[in-house]
């Protein structure tokens, strides 16, 4: 689905014309962009929660130069499911 | 860890920002929330523009262990949604570090050429302003130097192994493993070949420290007549090496040891035939308190195992058992 059917779908459902709805969308995501680059976690309800996380320098085996290098640090997104999210994706197959 | 921030918080900077009431825009982010999961139970992948994509994975059942009793459980397969970010919000939040490139390390404990290196290197930082072409010359160079410098470590710690030890067997293997990686080697020697006096300094010294290791080969080989034979085990219905470890040494981490005596590289790591005979490499060590040459073969272990993944494609265990290696050649060298 592309960002313009997922817009089109929501204004309808929100009663918003497709302007606002864009508006309201680019100001979600480069909200919660901003929050994670902030180093700050945040749980979405029902879906499931993202934080940022420095992984720190460590040491790594390169395939393709078949040896050890050193990675620098790097900071990276997370994301864990709620328990919500789980049991509705499992729960329905094993009905 | 980083600090949280609560869904209503959210919901108000949102409305703020965007002068919308609170209600809608609290109505807005459960509706795209609910689109989303929609979207991933119809087709199994959603994504936010510019933000990341979300995907639900089937995991396979796989045997897993009870982590308070240890006993094994079958966790049985399922789904999970996984998340992977673009690249609009890798580089947003990675912003700080991103300067930062990813380097070839040289064994610190070897001989005066590390240190000439690690020099080289501090001048390099010093000057900074050094192009882009010049770094590519000195990583080559890099990746050179260390390669020689790892075989050179192997030959040194394969010959001193095989002055500890009375097993035939183990020599073998261990010549074989510093074999294999002076061919790892040699290549990329060729590759960089024309880089000048210096390199071939160094190719020679190396040359130079593989023909040591020959010589003590073909001593211990006339030695080695002591050879006793090998414990074997059956494999069961349902066993995989991690059990078979278990039972055998008491630690299900050992396994590698059992893939390096028995299979060779070209082997999927995860996959072994009932009834298939396996040899049992004896410890030098106990299983709690291990010597050197035991962590040593862990290390090489480890890092067979890993390329086995690598041949099989899974690179992510590669990595993973890449690192254990590591962390054995670390108690090896301790």
């Amino acid at each position: 689905m592309t960002k313009a059917e997922v817009l089109k779908q929501l204004s309808e459902d929100l009663d918003l014309t497709q302007k606002e709805t864009e508006e309201l969308y680019d100001s979600f995501v480069s909200g919660l962009t901003t929050l994670l680059s902030k180093n700050k976690g945040f749980t979405l309800p029902g879906f499931g929660s993202f934080y940022a996380e420095v992984r720190p320098e460590h040491t790594s085996y390169n395939p393709h130069y078949k040896q050890m290098m050193k990675i620098p640090p790097k900071k990276v997104v997370h994301f864990n499911q709620s328990s919500t999210l789980k049991r509705e994706l499992n729960g329905e197959r094993d009905e | 860890m980083s600090e949280k921030v609560t869904y209503s918080e959210i919901i108000e900077a949102l409305s703020q920002k965007t002068g919308f009431s609170k209600n809608k825009s609290e109505a807005f982010s459960k509706a795209l929330i609910a689109q989303i999961k929609e979207e991933l139970e119809e087709t199994g992948k959603a994504s936010i523009t510019n933000f990341g994509s979300f995907k639900v994975k089937e995991i396979a059942e796989r045997q897993g262990q009870n982590p308070q009793t240890g006993e094994p459980i079958i966790i049985p397969a399922h789904k999970r949604v996984t998340f992977s970010p673009y690249k609009a919000l890798r580089e947003v939040v990675n912003a700080k570090y991103a300067h930062l490139e990813s380097e070839l390390i040289e064994e610190s404990d070897q001989s005066v050429k590390a240190e000439s290196v690690a020099e080289q290197r501090k001048a390099d930082a010093g000057t900074e302003k050094v192009t882009h072409q010049r770094k590519r010359v000195n990583n080559n160079l890099l990746v050179m130097i260390t390669a020689i410098l790892v075989v050179a470590v192997i030959a040194m710690v394969s010959a001193w192994f095989l002055l500890n030890t009375e097993d035939k067997e183990v020599a073998q293997q261990q010549s074989q493993s510093s074999v294999e990686s002076s061919n790892v080697a040699n290549p990329l020697g060729s590759q960089v070949e024309n880089e000048g006096p210096k390199m071939e300094q160094v190719e020679a010294s190396a040359d130079q420290k593989t023909q040591q290791t020959d010589e003590t080969e073909i001593k211990e080989g006339d030695m080695g007549a002591t050879e006793s034979e090998m414990r074997t085990y059956r494999v069961k219905t349902n066993e995989w090496y991690w059990v078979i470890s278990k039972n055998i040494y008491g630690k299900s981490q050992f396994w590698p040891l059992l893939f390096q005596e028995n299979f060779t590289t070209d082997h999927h790591p995860d996959s072994i035939a009932e009834n298939t005979e396996l040899k049992i490499p004896e410890l030098q060590g106990e299983v709690g308190n291990l010597e050197r040459a035991d962590y040593q073969r862990l290390f090489e272990a480890a890092m067979m195992v890993a390329e086995a993944y690598h041949n099989a494609g899974l690179e992510e265990k590669a990595y993973e058992y890449a690192r254990y290696s590591r962390n054995w050649e670390r108690a090896a060298n301790q």
